[in-house]
């Protein structure tokens, strides 16, 4: 979304050095080209500027290069909530699998090894993107395996305080360069026709399928649910424990959070011919 | 922002006259080399010395010949080819210490007289202020233990139990003349007055005994920065035949001490380093470990793996390969 914003604001930039260079060159602005850092008249290639002073010029004549670019999404697909996540055109999707050892007897987990494929749409710059792609398997592992909000409850006789268990960055982790494991990324490129050059996002999509690939993980390597994050040594020897003794072999939440959800509703497909309305009949039919 | 208190400094340039600044200025003076431990605890206001003695350009601190100086920084320890090879269990100690920045700075002598820790006394002036502050300091309450008399803070120094099982002594010097303890009598089971330094003594030397094959394994989150949650070293001298003819197993980060198990210690003697009579050693070990909920992990786990660290650290000492295993626990093979 701000990539088709940001392009339609170059957009207008470039129009403001094409007006300014077309003065110079003679020519119309449409007949400007722009290409290998130089600027020039289509019909007389030999002939032109480099990109720097086709700014210099456009700077003489407009002051402070600068535009401004908006874009607006298109309507929601359906009415309902649900129905598009966020005002985004589009949205991308990541596959991760995580190797993981794990410790039967202390509940150590090791992850040697993450391999992560992310729907790009379109790499524009792919070092940077892998680099993105690997910043979210990095925060990912954090939230997996160590960062965690706890609190404690002082005595009350003598306090009644709610302090930070962890109240500082020594205390609150993240993993060091030490804990970090190879990370394969691949870039799966189908450029998607809403974006700016068919780029969709590559900001913190890769993070989320970080956390159930590594609680899969740990349970295909000791078959125990760790239900909540952080996935700790001690959670999972609990839950060992629990697995020895012939009762459920997770540790997590233990009932679902109450929370007011709305009357449902049924809603047919737009292939079935559904407008986004609630369809009374589809409701008969389910 | 956290601002240093004033300080005077003072720069003396050999042991005698920085004890003789210590013994002029009284326990208002503080000793500072690396200033890795000192200096973010001034700025949290845990001390506010009014003189910094530094040790820094003392040169015989420094010495490597015999006894270790307590002045040699702890990557020239981890550097150290002789401290590697004779002593292992100090050199992985070392190596495992915080960060490459800080070993580069923090020393021998200042990891031995290392603060205690606990995580109500490592915070800011205005966190621990917040919670009417601490029996460590400024306090009346111990939040960890309210009805503790004492103060509980951790032992969190990896280089003691290491020392300690590879039975060193170290040397205090103060202006009224040196004395030689057993490292281990350098601590004192008290989260405030954790040593029996006396304010005008320096710790100038450690002198470490030969012939021990030792090991040290330090639990903690994750592969660099953390301090220990546990550290447990061992340290074995056997006959041709194997058998055990002394051995020596210390925890850290279990007390407010690092201290020597004596009872595993002696159940070794005699006997085979086999796969029954090391879980055996290892139990006796573990069961004087008594972490309290003060540092990072989960309490009752960290009780329940300080048998399986005592085994690896026996297990490497009886010359089992235990590099993955290590590379999985300290994320480097340490070999």
């Amino acid at each position: 979304m701000m990539g088709n914003a940001a392009l339609q604001a170059a957009g207008r930039v470039r129009e403001q050095l094409a007006a300014a260079a077309a003065e110079q060159l003679n020519t119309l602005p449409d007949r400007v080209l722009f290409s290998q850092d130089r600027v020039y008249a289509a019909e007389d290639p030999g002939k032109g500027m480099s990109f720097v002073e086709a700014i210099a010029l456009a700077e003489a004549k407009f002051g402070t290069l600068a535009a401004v670019g908006s874009y607006a999404p298109p309507k929601a697909p359906g009415k309902y909530k649900g129905a598009g996540v966020g005002p985004s055109p589009a949205y991308s999707f990541t596959a991760c699998v995580i190797e993981t050892e794990v410790d039967a007897r202390t509940g150590w987990i090791t992850v040697p090894k993450v391999w992560i494929a992310h729907d790009i749409g379109r790499a524009l710059n792919p070092v940077l993107a892998r680099g993105q792609v690997i910043g979210g398997v990095y925060m990912g592992l954090g939230e997996a395996l160590m960062e965690e909000q706890v609190f404690r409850r002082l005595p009350p006789k003598l306090s009644g305080a709610l302090v930070h268990r962890q109240p500082s960055i020594l205390e609150y982790k993240s993993l060091t360069s030490l804990d970090m494991p190879e990370v394969e990324v691949a870039l799966i490129e189908e450029p998607d026709p809403n974006c700016p050059y068919g780029a969709k996002e590559v900001g913190q999509g890769p993070l989320l399928p970080v956390m159930p690939a590594l609680a899969n993980a740990v349970h295909d390597a000791v078959g125990v649910r760790i239900d909540e994050v952080p996935v700790t040594p001690d959670k999972i020897l609990r839950a060992l424990e629990k697995k020895a003794k012939g009762e459920e072999a997770r540790v997590g939440p233990e009932r679902f959070p109450a929370v007011p959800y709305p009357k449902p509703m049924f809603v047919l497909p737009p292939w079935e011919g559904g407008d986004g309305g609630e369809t009374k009949e589809g409701r008969k039919a389910a | 922002m956290m601002r240093l208190p004033w300080f005077e400094w003072r720069a003396p340039r050999s042991v005698a006259d920085a004890a003789k600044i210590l013994a002029g200025e009284g326990p208002q003076a503080m000793l500072i080399a690396g200033g890795t431990d000192l200096v973010p605890n001034m700025k949290r206001r845990h001390q506010s010395p009014r003189t910094l003695v530094s040790l820094r350009n003392v040169q015989e601190l420094r010495t490597a010949n015999g006894a270790l100086g307590a002045g040699l920084t702890l990557t020239e320890l981890v550097e150290s080819a002789q401290v590697r090879a004779r002593y292992r269990a100090l050199w992985q100690a070392a190596a495992q210490i915080a960060t490459p920045h800080l070993r580069n700075m923090g020393t021998l002598g200042g990891n031995l007289c290392l603060d205690t820790r606990c995580t109500y006394y490592n915070q800011n002036h205005e966190w621990r202020k917040a919670i009417d502050f601490c029996l460590k300091k400024d306090g009346e309450t111990c939040w960890v233990a309210t009805a503790s008399k004492r103060c509980v803070a951790v032992s969190s120094t990896d280089g003691a139990p290491a020392l300690i099982a590879l039975d060193a002594r170290v040397k205090l010097a103060s202006a009224a003349g040196e004395r030689e303890v057993a490292l281990a009598d350098l601590y004192r089971n008290d989260g405030i007055d954790y040593l029996t330094r006396r304010p005008d003594e320096i710790l100038t030397e450690v002198a470490i005994p030969e012939g021990w094959t030792s090991s040290y394994w330090k639990l903690r989150r994750r592969g660099s920065f953390d301090f220990p949650v546990l550290g447990v070293a061992a340290a074995v001298k056997r006959a041709k035949d194997g058998t055990v003819e002394a051995a020596r197993i210390a925890l850290g980060a279990a007390a407010s001490r690092p201290f020597l198990v004596d009872k595993a210690g002696e159940f070794l003697k005699g006997r085979r380093l086999t796969d029954e009579v090391i879980a055996e050693a290892a139990a006796l070990a573990a069961s004087r470990a008594k972490p309290m909920d003060n540092t990072d992990l989960d309490l009752y786990w960290r009780k329940d793996v300080a048998a399986d660290f005592a085994a690896y650290a026996l297990r490497e000492v009886r010359g089992d390969d235990m590099r993955e295993t290590r590379v999985r626990i300290a994320r480097q093979s340490l070999a």
